[in-house]
């Protein structure tokens, strides 16, 4: 029997056609091939790069949740692993539009991941320098501000 | 037909989208005191428009910062990482240790502000995990 396919199309025009059970990963999308069956869905706020490695993603995952049976817990670590190896590949703006594409697509298992990636960057960062680097946040605190907030956290001695 | 989808604006269809989020999967993505609901107007049936702005501009109402929604990044990656909504902070936020979070006190002004929001949240979070809500 063939399998029912689905048209996601990215922010440059690009047509994705992915096995309804792959899209389905997102809530969004199911939600949306069941309202409007047989529809190309445009996902103009999504770059095809961002779109691909979220179908990658969406595949591996409907693979290994078809594989079910006995190998099922060895699976679901292989599956972990392959999470962590996904998300260490994509470079840190990548992982945030990542992160923002799953969110927007309601896939939680991605969203999860991705968060947690960056909470194990953020981690990974000495001092607040480090982390304003990695992520390009702009320091807008004045000489004054960060001495008040010394104060306020001040260990009572 | 059961259902109609339609709104009018982007922003008020990207938090109908966070709404649906929550409906769907019971998940608390966030609890923010800033994404108060919002009444979608339905007008007609009709597939949503995927390709309206998300901007979250909920930051603006009380402190003036513009929250930038999902853009598609251009050619400069390194240059422009977005800037996240609230809810993902605080999904991150909820992913780090407690002991990690000084490093985030001197970020930068925001990151300082959501550290003084962010355990309540958290509360609520794991209030509802523990199903007490």
């Amino acid at each position: 029997m063939s399998k029912k396919m689905i048209v996601l199309k990215s922010s440059e025009g690009v047509s994705f056609v992915v096995e309804e059970a792959v899209a389905r990963q997102s809530k969004i999308i199911s939600f949306l091939v069941e309202e409007f069956p047989d529809r190309e869905l445009p996902l103009t706020n999504m770059t095809s790069e961002i779109l691909r490695k979220t179908i990658e993603y969406c595949k591996k995952h409907v693979v290994e949740d078809d594989g079910g049976g006995d190998s099922s817990s060895s699976s679901s670590g292989d599956l972990k692993e392959w999470d962590v190896k996904f998300v260490a590949e994509i470079d840190q703006p990548r992982l945030m539009d990542l992160l923002m594409a799953a969110n927007y697509l309601d896939i939680p298992s991605l969203l999860d991941v991705t968060c947690q990636k960056v909470a194990d960057t953020i981690a990974a960062c000495n001092d607040e320098k480090e982390i304003r680097a990695t992520f390009n946040i702009e320091n807008d605190f004045t000489e004054e501000e960060v001495e008040a907030i010394r104060m306020e956290n001040q260990y009572p001695i | 037909m059961s259902k109609a989808y339609m709104v009018t604006e982007g922003r008020d269809y990207y938090q109908e989208m966070l709404r649906l989020g929550q409906d769907h999967t019971g998940r608390v993505r966030a609890s923010s005191s800033r994404s108060r609901p919002r009444k979608v107007r339905i007008r007609e049936y009709k597939i949503p428009d995927l390709n309206a702005d998300p901007c979250l501009d909920m930051d603006e109402e009380e402190t003036g910062e513009v929250v930038v929604g999902f853009r598609p990044q251009d050619a400069d990656y390194s240059l422009n990482v977005p800037q996240l909504p609230y809810e993902l902070e605080v999904e991150i936020l909820a992913r780090l240790p407690r002991f990690e979070y000084w490093k985030l006190k001197f970020l930068n002004k925001r990151f300082s502000r959501l550290l003084k929001e962010v355990p309540s949240s958290l509360e609520t979070k794991n209030r509802f995990a523990l199903g007490r809500i």
